[in-house]
């Protein structure tokens, strides 16, 4: 059957937008949430690059829709000068119409001049690098555990596991979860965790609580060591300090987002599809020193910071800003933090990390790739050490909730 | 470089068995893309093969069901690259 990339444009035929996302994604039960689909789109309406979003679909002779993908623009500041770069996502394919997800895809690339993907999918990389995008390189993935609750029980040997098993024998459905599953995009893996059944027993009540008590302790030793004596602070939104302190970043960081007041208040707003989010930030006597977005997921389990950008340097307010991060998960219950970031002189070392308690993943990381028309943008997007980039940044959050 | 369609056919041939249909065996005017057979992946993947194998190149505007629809199409996109 004859398939064609149409530009989306019949209000319609987002009924069959939302189908094909059903079944693309069959694992994660979310997109039946058409409405939260619906919403971010008329979130991303308030955006001053409104105008630039494009949304493609693929349409079959019958009218029918088997694949789609949007690009939606924000501003970056590459070397000094302000710029617009696409993203694409919400990119999905029927199975049976796999091929013609190259033809969404160049669709994408011939329409935007700029574009910033953060992308995980090697599929996709793979089809991104062949239409002209290069790999800048790897954001950096890591997790810091604050209940076991989640966890299942390990491979004990001897009568303490017989006994332990004994106590936990999984229901069969249970061993579902043991098979090698679909790669999955961004932040799926995490929600589908959630969601789906645990492969194995969970641990006994009596060793959780053991457990969970001493990861208490360690915290508490590990983030009084890590204190610097900044205090970070809860913030109810964001004023024009953050406009001061992104303008010293861009002054001396040659690639990142353009995210002042104004694009903050937008990305993390009320309307956002990532609120509610904590807002915390070091100050000091220059003013606003640097500051963290915290999100913790509708089911309570996850948290993720999706921002947390100091001034070059100071990685003694990123320390005061993750480990007040990982008091304020801890107090919401959230089971495991997960953070996703970019190494940078705006944000933390991997040295900082460790001191907190967190541990890196190598799996699951996010690839960031570029392509700028102009050459000697290009030039200084595609090294990825002139970036500071957050996750929540841009599209690779956008789906987080 | 001159290429005759018949090597070109039983590269492709050979390429798909290896990396898309396994032991099976595929007819030359079997369509491959509206029966589902190749990915957007594989034809990346495919593109690169032929590239590399022929010493031609493959305009992201060829990237159509008109040429990979079938390993007749194929070869002739092959044919045509390389006789140009």
């Amino acid at each position: 059957m004859k398939v064609a990339v149409r530009p989306h444009e019949r209000p319609e035929l987002e009924e069959g937008v939302a189908r094909v996302r059903i079944l693309s994604y069959p694992y994660f039960p979310e997109v039946h949430d058409v409405d939260y689909y619906t919403a971010f789109y008329r979130w991303f309406e308030s955006h001053p690059l409104a105008g630039q979003v494009h949304r493609w679909i693929l349409l079959t002779e019958e009218d029918e829709v088997v694949g789609h993908l949007a690009a939606t623009p924000q501003y970056y500041r590459i070397n000094g000068e302000r710029v617009v770069a696409h993203t694409p996502g919400d990119f999905m394919v029927l199975p049976q119409y796999a091929f013609h997800a190259l033809a969404l895809m160049r669709r994408y690339y011939r329409t935007v001049e700029n574009s910033l993907a953060v992308d995980m999918l090697p599929n996709v990389i793979a089809v991104e690098t062949r239409l002209g995008a290069e790999v800048a390189g790897e954001l950096q993935y890591a997790a810091k555990l604050l209940d076991v609750s989640r966890l299942p029980m390990p491979n004990i040997p001897g009568p303490i596991g017989r006994f332990l098993k004994r106590q936990n024998r999984p229901a069969p459905a249970d061993e579902r979860m043991d098979q090698a599953g679909p790669e999955l995009p961004s932040g799926v893996e995490e929600q589908a965790a959630a969601l789906a059944p645990r492969p194995r027993a969970p641990l006994p009540t009596p060793v959780k609580g053991l457990l969970n008590g001493a990861l208490r302790v360690a915290d508490k030793a590990m983030l009084g060591t890590a204190a610097s004596g900044l205090k970070a602070e809860v913030l109810e939104g964001f004023d024009e300090s953050f406009d001061v302190l992104f303008e010293k970043i861009a002054a001396v960081v040659p690639c990142l987002p353009e995210k002042d007041a104004a694009f903050l208040r937008w990305r993390y707003g009320p309307t956002s599809p990532q609120t509610p989010v904590t807002v915390l930030a070091v100050r000091g006597r220059e003013g606003l020193l640097g500051y963290a977005v915290l999100k913790v997921t509708g089911s309570g389990q996850d948290g993720y910071p999706l921002d947390l950008t100091v001034l070059p340097g100071r990685r003694d307010v990123a320390r005061a800003l993750l480990g007040e991060a990982v008091r304020i998960f801890r107090r919401a219950g959230v089971s495991i933090v997960r953070y996703r970031y970019l190494r940078s002189s705006a944000s933390l070392g991997a040295d900082d990390l460790r001191r907190l308690g967190f541990f890196p993943r190598k799996g699951r990381r996010n690839v960031m790739l570029v392509k700028f028309k102009d050459p000697g943008l290009h030039e200084a997007a595609k090294d990825l050490s002139n970036w500071a980039y957050s996750i929540g940044d841009g599209e690779a959050a956008f789906w987080t909730r | 470089m001159a290429i005759s369609n018949g090597d070109a056919r039983t590269e492709i041939r050979g390429w798909l068995k290896e990396n898309v249909t396994g032991s099976g065996e595929v007819a030359d005017d079997y369509a491959l893309i509206e029966n589902g057979m190749l990915t957007s992946l594989q034809t990346v993947e495919l593109v690169m093969f032929m590239e590399e194998r022929f010493d031609i190149v493959v305009e992201d505007e060829e990237l159509d069901e008109e040429n990979f629809g079938s390993i007749d199409a194929i070869a002739g996109l092959v044919e045509s690259k390389a006789a140009a």
